[in-house]
């Protein structure tokens, strides 16, 4: 199949290089993208605070630190890193080495272990920095062959549907509502209600939430106003001497977050009609490096790109960069005014939970769409499947029902967590099992995509700068 | 990974520490600077791309619909 063929799956309103007709339009799809990453941008921060042993008081200073490191990881990503509608939000693959790292040294260096955190971050920031600034990550990108990536993007849609689940637990009826509003406004209007149904679906979900007594306002009355941004909030340099055994632990958050980089770069490729470039994966890396050092100057923790907002570009067709350029200040500015921040947070968890619903199946079907540039032959069906399923099940057997094997890995210093934190990443698992199938069991280049690759590598020679 | 995570965090909620973060107007100075240098990379790195002719991700896409070789630059030779 030529390569030349466009493949966007979706229909595009904004291409990433449109610009919203007037600021309120632009404001309102960005505000969009803030109300879908918001949940778990804040969760990760909150269960960090939560193991580490902070205060409340930390822990709503910790918030506000991830909110502008996030605010900048995604301004760079527009305009530094590949300029592809990304959001960046706090990763969850970092949780477990940031809180290694914060219980070792917190007796030594005091502030919850946060200044080695600190110094932590930015070696690992450096270090993904390097791999995408050395063109490293797009040396490897051809030999990632569409097999591979099929699974990994249909396990990063399905793998998070536990997430979407556990927020619409409290009141389900209002998860239905809200995926309801979201589907007639995106099918049965046309123009600007149909591109932004997220943002009226979150509104109405709020309102009638609220209404029914889902929302909790003292946490905005008790919100501040006004926090500036700080270098090192946690005392960082007081933890230089720490540098490289904290940027080791930090590592494995790196790994796996760069192998989840790699499926999202993918999959927005194919939501934006984007030719699937090795240019595109070592600015986002990099780009992404620079989020991980902010969170380590600023006090936040490390970004990610996030899939849920790209599941939100499939679903609205608004892919222009300069929203996700937005959606970065607002953040940014989320971290400056607490109580913004927290008149967001107070949003039911069912309507977030039905928004996700979609936007998480949206990425499976992205995923999906892979298998129209390779055949479905038994040997590409079982690997794609098995790799599939066991991206889903092995985090499993490791997290839910073999405690043992935790503790052994948990126990077995830097790599037993780096070993731990790779098998109970869904993609990072789907990724390394796909992969070594695919190169282990023999099939033509038809067959496995690689002359597809080939021809798309081919048309890479007029592209005259590769970072 | 992350149910696993809540279950444990839900039992040691109790056990914090009274500390906060450190504040200093030098502290705050140097992390609104740091804020400001992040921006201006951001926005010099748009700047000097666009100087190169990348204009957003879609960039290469002109050189190949058009089919004319664009004079390569020394980095991507090698």
């Amino acid at each position: 199949m030529s390569a030349q063929k466009e493949f966007t799956a979706i229909r595009i309103v904004y291409y990433p290089e449109d610009k919203p007709k007037n600021p309120v339009e632009w404001f309102i799809l960005s505000f969009q993208h803030i109300l879908i990453m918001f949940g778990a941008t804040v969760a990760a921060p909150l269960i960090i605070g939560d193991a580490l042993g902070m205060d409340p008081l930390s822990k709503g200073y910790f918030v506000s630190y991830v909110w502008m490191t996030m605010g900048i990881a995604t301004i760079l990503m527009a305009t530094f890193g590949s300029k592809m509608p990304f959001i960046e939000g706090s990763s969850f693959s970092y949780i477990i080495p940031i809180t290694s790292i914060g219980n070792l040294y917190k007796a030594s260096v005091g502030y919850f272990g946060m200044p080695a955190v600190a110094v932590g971050l930015i070696g690992g920031g450096i270090f993904e920095f390097l791999v995408g600034f050395s063109r490293l990550a797009g040396i490897i990108r051809p030999y990632v062959t569409p097999i591979i990536i099929m699974p990994v993007i249909v396990t990063i849609g399905l793998s998070l549907v536990f997430y979407a689940a556990l927020l619409t637990a409290k009141a389900p009826w209002l998860a239905v509502l809200t995926i309801a509003i979201v589907f007639f406004l995106a099918h049965f209007t046309k123009g600007f209600p149909s591109y932004t149904s997220v943002f009226w679906a979150a509104v109405i979900g709020y309102i009638i939430g609220a209404a029914a007594g889902l929302v909790d306002w003292t946490p905005v009355f008790e919100a501040e106003w006004f926090r500036p941004p700080t270098l090192f909030p946690w005392g960082g340099y007081a933890a230089w001497h720490l540098f490289v055994p904290a940027t080791i632990g930090i590592l494995p958050g790196v790994i796996a977050s760069i192998i989840e980089t790699i499926g999202d770069v993918f999959t927005l490729a194919i939501f934006t009609g984007t030719r699937y470039h090795r240019w595109l994966w070592n600015r986002t890396i990099a780009s992404e490096g620079l989020g991980v050092m902010a969170g380590g100057l600023l006090g936040g923790i490390a970004p990610t790109t996030y899939t849920e907002n790209i599941g939100a570009v499939a679903l609205t067709g608004v892919a222009s960069r300069y929203v996700t350029l937005g959606a970065g200040v607002i953040a940014f500015f989320l971290g400056m005014i607490p109580k913004f921040g927290a008149v967001i947070a107070a949003m039911p968890g069912a309507v977030l939970g039905g928004i996700v619903f979609i936007t998480f199946g949206l990425i499976a079907m992205g995923g999906i769409k892979n298998l129209e540039i390779i055949p479905l032959t038994a040997r590409n069906m079982m690997i794609m499947g098995t790799a599939l399923t066991l991206g889903l099940g092995v985090p499993q057997v490791i997290d839910v029902y073999g405690p043992q094997y935790k503790e052994m890995l948990l126990n077995a210093g830097t790599a037993g967590q780096t070993v731990y934190i790779l098998l109970t990443t869904p993609m990072a698992v789907a990724f390394f099992s796909a992969a070594l199938l695919d190169y282990l069991i023999p099939g033509t280049r038809e067959e496995r995509g690689v002359a597809y690759m080939e021809e798309l590598k081919k048309l890479e020679v007029y592209a005259p700068i590769s970072f | 990974m992350m149910f696993e995570l809540i279950q444990i965090l839900l039992e040691q909620a109790n056990q914090t520490q009274e500390w906060g973060p450190v504040y200093t107007p030098g502290t705050m100075a140097a992390g609104i600077i740091i804020a400001i240098l992040y921006i201006l990379l951001a926005f010099g790195m748009e700047m000097y791309d666009r100087r190169r002719g990348i204009i957003g991700c879609q960039w290469h896409h002109k050189y190949i619909e058009k089919g004319e070789e664009v004079k390569k630059s020394e980095e991507s030779k090698s």
